[in-house]
């Protein structure tokens, strides 16, 4: 019996030892990514909605203008060659020569026209970007037209500065599809939404070969691409929705970039020479939010007191790490126009005095919701220390994405930490959703608005925003910038900016032209790998 | 030819029955089970405090394709009535499509499903290999220092969290050691290249004559399946040693030592086929809990398999999906039952 066991043993000990064949370092042609995937819904641009499918897209699609990859507030061409804003307004697009689409197509007006019809006709997530602009299905069919097979003709549905619609054009929602190809592959009426989630009809430097949800994306490169053939062949993304999982490969050489990594694991990185860390400004805001329609915080003598009870310096450095840069205005301190923090300190004294006057001495209890993710959590519990301690008990209540938002748009809630995220890179981009609320009524449409959602009635700083937003001269658009920062910070809002997001990668060292984009979505066609 | 059945024959028109009406009570509480899962998988789907609209339209959308979004999916009707409109369609095979592929969610479990059986089957033929010799082993020789040891590496097995395993397994194995794969199925230049036939990639790599693909595919397989198996060694071990013991204190073993049989003979031919049939749904129980358990190792592993289908569907509140893969995570056990208790009444007479 006893040889029997030994034998056994000695047989499972060699099966699970026996060295199969593995290889570290990754092809010299593929640019190989490892990101959790949950949020990568669809490839369909006028559906998709994460900043994992916009990072796909930007790659597949080419848009009529583009954010520069390195300098993303400089708009620059895309497949269109030149443009041109007349004195009303209307923007004259007039398209390249020499851009095909993946199929062989060339991209024509028509190309873009019905592409930014379709947005609003499917009415889906993107749509909204477009109405912010005013535009509708119905007033589309008005305002955008292509008198030739070149030129595309946007009139304005309402009075904005061109350059915010430009800024729009270059994100996601503008992404320019080959209609003849999806026409193609039409059910019913539905625009090809169901083929377009799996495939792919833009004229972008990749094709997309496959996507498995929650497996794998597979990019192949356009070797006609208008813009020259890209150095890689293929992309290859990888569903690892384990950071640890994540690090072990990019150390070990077996993927090129990690996209979501814990903050712990960003830190035990940064020594490694054989990884870069890149961090890439987002515009948006993690932000603790409170509402006005909770018997608490309607008081804006409470509100005023928020400030005081925030450890800015320790949520910064100690919570945040790599995923923010500590900020108290919602606005990035690198744009231009841009005004400094107040400067709000913990002071837990202060505070208390405050809580007294205000007719607090003994607090009071309230609920904060949060997405159960890391640094949401992290930062609500901070505050809920820094609020015990004031003698305001706080009971968190941690939730997915769609709860925890759902409960803020339904505006029922007493405090948040969220996140919001910059729509243009400019000050209005970042600001805008904090200092904008036209209808203060449950019924208002303008649901994206965190002064909507926080029931925040601000006729004033509304007014000013959209001044800001029509205002052509640049100086006097800086000066209502300010201003409008300003009376933000002066009105006891119900919104505090914590920190600026950032979004940090690793990147292997032989990986070249990638950690110095700085726009959201990389480009890909850029990057490069050296033969170390 | 006689008119009159042959005894030989009626015995076997008899065994038929008997299997018949052995089957016939299962699958019809298999059924009820079914309705009641589809009852219960609609109604907490309704009740999980997840906003499927926003999931679709996002944070960022306004009031107009929020609203039209939701009269798209349905959510505009009262609430029985969304409940019969589901039931119909399910019962006619539609489970819609999943919000996280955009797929019909039937054409994404086949897509997803081969590999959760690939590693689970991987991982009971390892655990049955090690944990019934051992379970035996550490009855045979109970109270001795053998069985303690077996004991302890089987209760370790048992309660050592498999999330931590995994982690340790690919810190030691694939990065410290490069023994083995990493994460996935293959690695990612593999990837796209061996035509998808079965949809397991070991036999689809074989049947495309890649054996360099194969053995990839081995490699990532093995600690994964090992960590799995190990947990069930535990398992079917303990409850290997606690049947054998049981029938080694009966009475039949020491008459068959006195008559001289070999202890060999005694442990194998008598007392180990006397277990064979609790064995069965100790096999079959252990199976069923790898194909729905592989929660946690498929995210470690970023195995693309049903459990993680199932995770994420469940995070981002894709009740399409939630529900196809709870109906199937609920069919295999109902079937995998259903199948033991006819291998029962084969295997055990007394049961007829």
């Amino acid at each position: 019996m006893r040889r029997y066991i030994l034998s056994s043993l000695v047989a499972a000990t060699m099966l699970a030892t026996t060295p199969f064949p593995t290889w570290a370092e990754t092809p010299k042609d593929q640019l190989v990514i490892g990101l959790s995937m949950t949020n990568l819904l669809t490839l369909d641009p006028a559906e998709a909605i994460g900043d994992e499918s916009f990072d796909v897209l930007n790659n597949l699609y080419d848009r009529l203008v583009e954010m520069d990859a390195k300098t993303p507030s400089k708009i620059v061409p895309g497949l269109a060659e030149t443009w041109s804003a007349a004195s009303d307004g209307t923007l004259t697009f007039t398209l390249r020569s020499d851009a095909k689409f993946q199929s062989g197509n060339p991209v024509t007006a028509a190309d873009v026209v019905w592409s930014l019809k379709r947005v609003m006709k499917l009415n889906r997530g993107p749509a909204s970007f477009m109405r912010e602009l005013g535009y509708s299905a119905e007033t589309l069919e008005t305002t955008l037209s292509a008198p030739d097979e070149k030129t595309v003709v946007l009139k304005q549905a309402t009075k904005i500065n061109p350059e915010i619609v430009l800024y729009t054009l270059a994100r996601a929602v503008g992404n320019i599809i080959d209609s003849k190809t999806v026409i193609e592959h039409q059910e019913g009426d539905d625009l090809g939404r169901a083929w377009l989630t799996n495939n792919s009809a833009g004229s972008g430097a990749f094709t997309l070969r496959r996507w498995s949800a929650n497996d794998a994306v597979i990019l192949d490169r356009n070797d006609a691409y208008w813009r020259g053939q890209p150095n890689m062949r293929r992309v290859v993304i990888r569903h690892m929705p384990e950071s640890q999982s994540q690090r072990l490969q990019i150390e070990n050489g077996d993927i090129d970039v990690a996209r979501s990594l814990s903050s712990a694991d960003l830190k035990a990185m940064a020594t490694n020479k054989e990884i870069n860390i890149q961090k890439v400004g987002s515009g948006g805001f993690y932000y603790l939010a409170v509402s006005t329609a909770d018997e608490n915080f309607a008081k804006p003598e409470v509100r005023a007191i928020l400030p005081y009870l925030i450890d800015y310096d320790g949520i910064g450095t100690a919570v945040i790490g790599d995923y923010g840069v500590k900020r108290q205005v919602p606005v990035p301190a690198d744009y231009p126009g841009a005004i400094a923090d107040p400067g709000y300190k913990l002071d837990v004294a202060k505070a208390k005095d405050m809580l007294t006057k205000a007719g607090y001495p003994n607090g009071f209890s309230t609920e904060m919701l949060v997405l159960s993710d890391s640094p949401y959590v992290d930062i609500a519990t901070a505050i809920q220390g820094s609020l015990a301690q004031a003698g305001i008990t706080v009971k968190i209540v941690q939730g997915n994405g769609t709860q925890v938002y759902g409960k803020m748009r339904d505006r029922k809630f007493s405090m948040i930490i969220g996140r919001s995220g910059g729509q243009m890179p400019n000050v209005l981009g970042a600001i805008q959703a904090y200092t904008s609320n036209f209808d203060n009524s449950p019924t208002s449409s303008q649901t994206a608005s965190l002064a909507w959602r926080t029931s925040w009635d601000i006729p004033e700083l509304t007014k000013l925003t959209s001044e800001a937003r029509i205002e052509g001269d640049e100086t006097k658009r800086t000066a209502l910038y300010k201003q409008i920062q300003e009376k933000f910070l002066s009105s006891t809002p119900p919104l505090f900016a914590i920190a600026a997001a950032t979004q940090p990668s690793a990147v292997r060292a032989n990986v070249e032209a990638l950690t110095d984009q700085q726009s959201r979505s990389p480009q890909w066609y850029l990057v490069s790998k050296s033969q170390k | 030819m006689s008119a009159i059945p042959s005894p030989h024959r009626d015995q076997r028109g008899q065994n038929f029955r008997d299997l018949a009406s052995a089957a016939g009570g299962p699958v019809i509480s298999i059924a009820v089970a079914f309705i009641g899962l589809l009852v219960i998988i609609f109604f907490m789907g309704r009740i999980l405090p997840i906003d499927p609209v926003l999931l679709i339209v996002g944070d960022q959308a306004d009031a107009s394709t929020y609203q039209q979004v939701a009269r798209e999916m349905g959510y505009d009707k009262p609430l029985i009535q969304q409940f019969f409109i589901y039931v119909g369609d399910a019962l006619q095979g539609d489970f819609g499509r999943a919000r996280l592929t955009g797929n019909l969610v039937w054409s994404d479990i086949l897509q997803v499903f081969p590999a959760t059986v690939e590693l689970a089957t991987t991982a009971i033929v390892i655990g049955a290999l090690l944990g019934i010799p051992l379970g035996v082993a550490a009855a045979v020789n109970r109270g001795k220092a053998l069985d303690h040891i077996l004991r302890i590496v089987m209760l370790m097995g048992h309660s050592a969290p498999i999330f931590w395993l995994g982690l340790m397994g690919l810190i030691v194995f694939y990065a410290a050691l490069h023994w083995v794969g990493g994460s996935g199925q293959i690695s990612l230049y593999n990837m796209d290249i061996v035509p998808r036939v079965t949809g397991f990639i070991t036999v689809d790599s074989l049947l495309a004559g890649e054996t360099e693909i194969f053995w990839d595919a081995i490699s990532h397989l093995i600690l994964p399946a090992s960590i799995l198996g190990y947990s069930s060694t535990a398992f079917i071990g303990r409850m290997t040693r606690s049947f054998m013991l049981d029938q080694l204190t009966q009475e039949y073993v020491t008459a068959a030592r006195v008559k001289g049989l070999s202890r060999r003979q005694v442990i194998w031919n008598h007392a180990f086929r006397n277990i064979r049939v609790q064995l069965l749904t100790v096999l079959a129980l252990a199976y069923g809990g790898l194909l729905e358990g592989t929660v946690l190792i498929e995210s470690v592993f970023a195995w693309p398999g049903l459990g993680q289908y199932f995770t994420n569907a469940l995070l981002i509140g894709d009740m399409n999906a939630v529900m196809a893969a709870t109906l199937v995570i609920g069919s295999i056990f109902l079937g995998l039952n259903l199948m033991s208790d006819i291998l029962y009444k084969i295997l055990d007479p007394r049961t007829r």
